[in-house]
């Protein structure tokens, strides 16, 4: 029979895995959250996610990204005959109330020319420009392909 | 061939939810001990094909410029097939980067049993040095295979799917069309599941070992 401290302590615990994701960054109403990277395997071409929520009653728009002196492409997937397509993306909306979380296969954030070349355990700066919410910088942190929290 | 290329594909989209695989899978597993005194754990963690696929016989390239007979070089291994380019940014660097984690996970010994084949979408900017250096970063045991662009497409099309989709490749970061997927091929030379990408390495892990002694031929 556990004592009422550890009833605490377990009902403490299940409100913390329902407690909303870590917010690392906003730009007026969007809350961005769970951002990381993927150092590149050789070479300075590596992919960036993060998970954006417009928590506001207005619909914004995330119009840019960029990465320092590297090119930041944004891309969408598209499959055909068990072909995956990239598909540039160079705006995308969020409705009120939206959530949207890129990632590995599906929308993600291509990154070439990264200088300097970031290595497992750095972070790396991105910047996301929002229409109505401006710009939000945040730090993302770097992994070995395949190696993120989220895999 | 158009028509097993659209039944396959239709089968790639209402491809199960992966739970509901996997409590399908227990299920078969289930009734199936009943018959059989022993029998060998499956993999489970990718898409059960009904129809199993044959090993593909085709000739390449490798990464250190020799001829690869895919169907002769690989016998008696079991065989993971993949199809993309090294400058993929996530779906090709995830998938080979997940499998060199769950082998390197394993023994040495179980590890030799593997070969892990990348065959080159993109062979205008993949050359011999690119792949192998690339590879190389991975795991050096990878092999890698590339040769003209329509000798690739009528492998994916005698697999069963469609073509890769080369952009214009005048322009600079240009990308590649590719499968997603990871075709397994055990010892008997079939294929009886493919792994789509969003296959965590989890799932390799786990899959893997069990990938050795899963369909083998009889001895």
């Amino acid at each position: 029979m556990p004592r009422p401290a550890e009833l605490l302590a377990l009902a403490l615990l299940g409100i913390g895995c329902h407690q909303p994701p870590a917010v690392v960054a906003r730009a007026g109403n969007i809350e961005i959250s769970h951002p990381y990277a993927f150092a590149p395997v050789i070479g300075d071409e590596g992919s960036a996610y993060f998970t954006m929520k417009n928590a506001g009653a207005t619909a914004d728009t995330l119009t840019g990204v960029s990465a320092g002196k590297a090119t930041a492409m944004l891309h969408g997937s598209r499959e055909s005959g068990g072909v995956v397509r990239m598909v540039m993306l160079d705006i995308l909306p969020l409705k009120p109330g939206e959530t949207v979380a890129l990632a590995v296969g599906q929308i993600h954030l291509m990154l070439t020319g990264l200088d300097p070349v970031p290595h497992p355990g750095d972070t790396l700066q991105l910047t996301l420009t929002f229409a109505h919410g401006g710009p939000a910088t945040l730090g993302v942190p770097v992994y070995r392909y395949g190696e993120s929290p989220a895999e | 061939m158009p028509l097993p290329l659209a039944g396959r594909t239709a089968y790639l989209q209402t491809m199960p939810h992966p739970l509901k695989l996997r409590a399908l899978l227990a299920v078969a597993i289930l009734a199936s001990a009943c018959g059989r005194a022993k029998e060998a754990r499956l993999p489970e963690g990718g898409a059960q094909l009904p129809k199993p696929i044959l090993k593909p016989e085709f000739v390449l390239t490798d990464q250190n410029g020799k001829s690869f007979d895919f169907r002769k070089d690989t016998e008696g291994y079991v065989t993971l097939l993949f199809f993309g380019y090294t400058h993929c940014p996530d779906v090709c660097p995830v998938h080979m980067s997940n499998i060199a984690s769950a082998l390197q996970r394993m023994s040495p010994e179980d590890a030799r049993r593997f070969k892990v084949v990348f065959v080159t979408t993109d062979p205008a900017r993949d050359d011999a040095a690119r792949l192998k250096a690339w590879l190389g970063a991975l795991d050096p045991a990878f092999i890698g295979l590339r040769g003209p662009i329509d000798s690739i497409n009528s492998i994916t099309a005698n697999l069963g799917f469609g073509a890769a989709f080369v952009e214009d490749t005048t322009k600079k970061d240009y990308t590649v069309g590719h499968l997603g997927i990871v075709f397994a091929f055990t010892r008997d030379n079939l294929a009886h599941t493919i792994y789509p990408f969003g296959v965590r390495q989890e799932d390799w892990a786990k899959d893997l070992p069990r990938m050795i002694d899963a369909y083998a031929p009889p001895s």
